[in-house]
């Protein structure tokens, strides 16, 4: 327990940064998944095409294996990216391919005749997005998006594998300073005590997504697709 | 950097006792899931009085906390109150916990869908609840959960990578192994994309052949 | 440079006891430009590279890395620290995301191919450590038994090279490691003397064997083609141990009862060069 509270200044700066690469990857994956998830439910077979074989693809492989050949491989190619960087870039390239599967299942949730009656209204494609169909979608969009949101917090753990100080790495670093220089290992207590922030966080996450889903209550929405962890 | 699929070649043994590791892991881990899925499930359904509780508390919380952390806790925290297991079974241990709670979740939304008449029926028939669960719950259950229960299998086998975090020498431990001594990354990731995609692919397949073929007595 | 060469500058250097600031090749233009030094130090290696209990960067290493910030810019906070590991130490060095290794870099001829070295600022054995009431007295005992290896150390390489009938348990950092031990999962743990030093001294359940096997040499990386880079560095380490720098660094970090196995690798000569 003593591990825990001395530590405690150097605890904060790894939940701070946990915060830091949540909150980045939620920016970046929220603008793609817009972007590429309205273009996936244009009636374009080919545009379709490419962006299911993203979507398949980032969904297919896993997640660390992602994060890790970023980390390992391209600097082979002479892209250097700091520890955050990949990780930010790895969360983000999974979170997009299961956020537009979301944003796609939302627009194509909303019923056709939505769309004649706004062309009979004599409204312009774009205008029809934001004012008629994105309204409609965002209700069917954002209970699982603030799902996606709970997992993609909880997968920042990953940056501890390739040397993110973020929480679950600062965790380690106190149980492994602690063995070698006193030992004895505090490991059950830290680790304990980081899974309960985690709990608290995405606990109350996961209620919001649960309260947005009661509130908006789509009907007949189609069922939008669980995130693929 | 050239790809050098000579050097690929000469590490294919090593590969492929990380790719049965990782098949061993993950086949051990899905059946000890589905059986903690079936079991909480059951238990929900009865509203078991103390048990049901728990489950529930068990549910929450493994599906609102990373699978990292909940890995670490189970290989270097357990050991300082006496539980010590080896890297293989620790790894075992906190997948199937990990899946197992989406399994119950998965059965669960199976058994809802039973609908109230059947149950009804069973009554009727004088059927006592244990067997109407077994002899006619139970299988439409199944047959309605089988997408979900596949779905979390596949996520399983994805996330038996995790284990190289605590050492197990999996697949993607192997690679990154490699690649600390001999910096071939990209050959390395190249093969065990490939092999992990093949695996994923294979796994979905065996998936819908079997959802095909349980469909066979409701296909007109 | 080779190891003989770099023998002879580390012993005339000892030897003279007139090393300052004059005599100090300038800082390379690029670098200078800067104005911080970017240093790769490890993480998780007390005492020489490790984060303290507010996060901050510590050890002996750490030390070293400020020192040169000073003589480089006047500052010993003119230096930004990054965390390497095994696997990650080449690359970041290679593809300038750090411009000096200080991370417990041990002299390869693998390493070699890649990167460059300074002359080293100190010598180490290879150690193993095992349970209190394990029969093993000498490394050849260990046959057919398992061991723990943080990977990619040289004591993975030199394992694999030359006790192939040893099991190797491969993990991922020298506390993993220790673990293993502890629990029973493997019979021996192999690391650098000095940090088993630090935990055996600490922990009476284990013991070192008293067998020291593959000397070798830590130095500070520097990529390859820089060479008035690394003549600054080799003449940086020079003066450090001229004016006998690491005494108070090791008096900082190490833990009392093993400072004069420290001090030794600092500031004396490899036994088999003498």
């Amino acid at each position: 327990m003593e591990a825990l509270l001395d530590n405690a200044v150097f605890v904060g700066k790894g939940l701070a940064m946990t915060m830091q690469i949540a909150l980045a990857t939620l920016l970046f994956s929220t603008a793609i998944s817009l972007v590429l998830g309205v273009l996936a439910s244009l009636p374009k077979p080919w545009l379709r095409g490419i962006i299911h074989m993203y979507v398949e693809f980032f969904r297919a492989i896993p997640l660390i294996v992602n994060i890790f050949f970023i980390y390992f491989a391209l600097p082979l190619f002479d892209i250097q990216l700091s520890p955050f960087a990949a990780v930010t870039l790895g969360l983000t390239l999974w979170g997009s391919a299961n956020g537009i599967e979301i944003v796609r299942g939302g627009i194509l949730s909303t019923p056709a005749h939505q769309w004649r009656s706004a062309w009979a209204l004599g409204l312009k494609t774009w205008q029809i997005y934001v004012y008629v169909i994105g309204p409609q979608a965002m209700k069917a969009i954002v209970p699982p998006f603030t799902g996606l949101l709970t997992l993609l917090v909880q997968a920042t753990s990953l940056g501890a594998l390739v040397g993110v100080s973020e929480f679950l790495k600062v965790g380690q670093i106190i149980v492994e300073r602690s063995t070698i220089m006193g030992g004895e290992s505090p490991a059950f207590f830290v680790y304990a005590f980081v899974l309960l922030v985690y709990f608290i966080i995405c606990s109350a996450l996961t209620w919001l997504s649960r309260y947005l889903e009661r509130r908006f209550n789509t009907g007949s929405a189609r069922r939008t697709p669980a995130p693929q962890i | 950097m050239a790809f050098d699929l000579d050097y690929l070649i000469g590490q294919w043994p090593a590969l492929l006792g990380g790719l049965l590791v990782t098949i061993q892991v993950t086949v051990l881990s899905i059946v000890f899931s589905l059986a903690i899925g079936l079991v909480g499930a059951a238990l929900r359904l009865f509203r078991v009085p103390v048990l049901s509780q728990l489950v529930v508390a068990y549910v929450e919380f493994i599906r609102n906390t990373p699978i990292l952390v909940q890995l670490f806790f189970i290989f270097y925290g357990l050991p300082s109150i006496g539980l010590s297991l080896s890297l293989f079974w620790s790894g075992v241990l906190s997948l199937s916990l990990w899946a197992g709670a989406y399994q119950v979740e998965n059965f669960r939304g199976g058994l809802l869908t039973v609908e109230k008449g059947m149950r009804e029926a069973a009554y009727a028939l004088s059927l006592k609840p244990r067997l109407y669960f077994r002899l006619v719950a139970l299988p439409i259950a199944i047959r309605t959960s089988l997408p979900a229960m596949l779905n979390t299998s596949v996520s399983l086998l994805k996330n038996s990578s995790y284990l190289q975090a605590i050492g197990l020498a999996e697949l993607t431990f192997v690679a990154v192994d490699r690649i600390a001594t001999d910096f071939r990354a990209i050959e390395m990731f190249a093969a065990i994309g490939a092999m992990y995609l093949t695996l994923v692919i294979l796994l979905s397949l065996a998936a819908s052949r079997l959802e095909y073929r349980l469909q066979r007595p409701f296909r007109t | 440079m080779s190891t003989l060469s770099a023998a002879a500058l580390t012993l005339g250097a000892t030897l003279s006891t007139n090393a300052s600031a004059q005599t100090m090749p300038p800082v390379p233009e690029a670098l200078k430009a800067k104005g911080v030094l970017n240093a790769g130090v490890r993480c998780d290696q007390p005492p020489y590279g490790f984060q303290d209990q507010t996060g901050a960067y510590a050890g002996v290493e750490t030390d070293m890395a400020r020192q040169m910030a000073t003589w480089m810019f006047g500052s010993p906070d003119k230096v930004v620290f990054s965390c390497v590991t095994a696997e990650n130490r080449i690359p970041q060095l290679t593809g300038k995301r750090v411009d000096l290794l200080i991370a417990t870099l041990g002299v390869t001829p693998e390493r070699q191919r890649v990167i460059d070295f300074s002359t080293p600022y100190r010598w180490g054995a290879s150690g193993v450590l095992v349970r209190e009431d394990s029969k093993v007295q000498k490394v050849a005992e260990l046959d057919g038994q398992t061991v723990a290896l943080p990977k990619g150390s040289v004591q993975a390489k030199w394992f694999e090279d030359n006790m192939p009938k040893v099991n190797t348990l491969r993990l991922n950092t020298a506390a993993d490691s220790l673990q293993s031990l502890k629990q029973k999962r493997a019979d021996a743990y192999a690391h650098d003397a000095a940090t088993l030093v630090v935990i055996a001294a600490r922990d009476k359940s284990l013991r070192m064997l008293d067998d020291p096997y593959q000397l070798s040499d830590a130095a500070i990386g520097v990529r390859k083609g820089e060479d008035d880079w690394r003549a600054y560095v080799d003449a940086a380490i020079t003066r450090m141990h001229a004016e006998k720098m690491f005494r108070p660094w090791v008096e900082k970090w190490v833990p009392e009862e093993t400072r004069p196995y420290y001090l030794e690798v600092f500031e004396t000569q490899r036994p088999d060069r003498k």
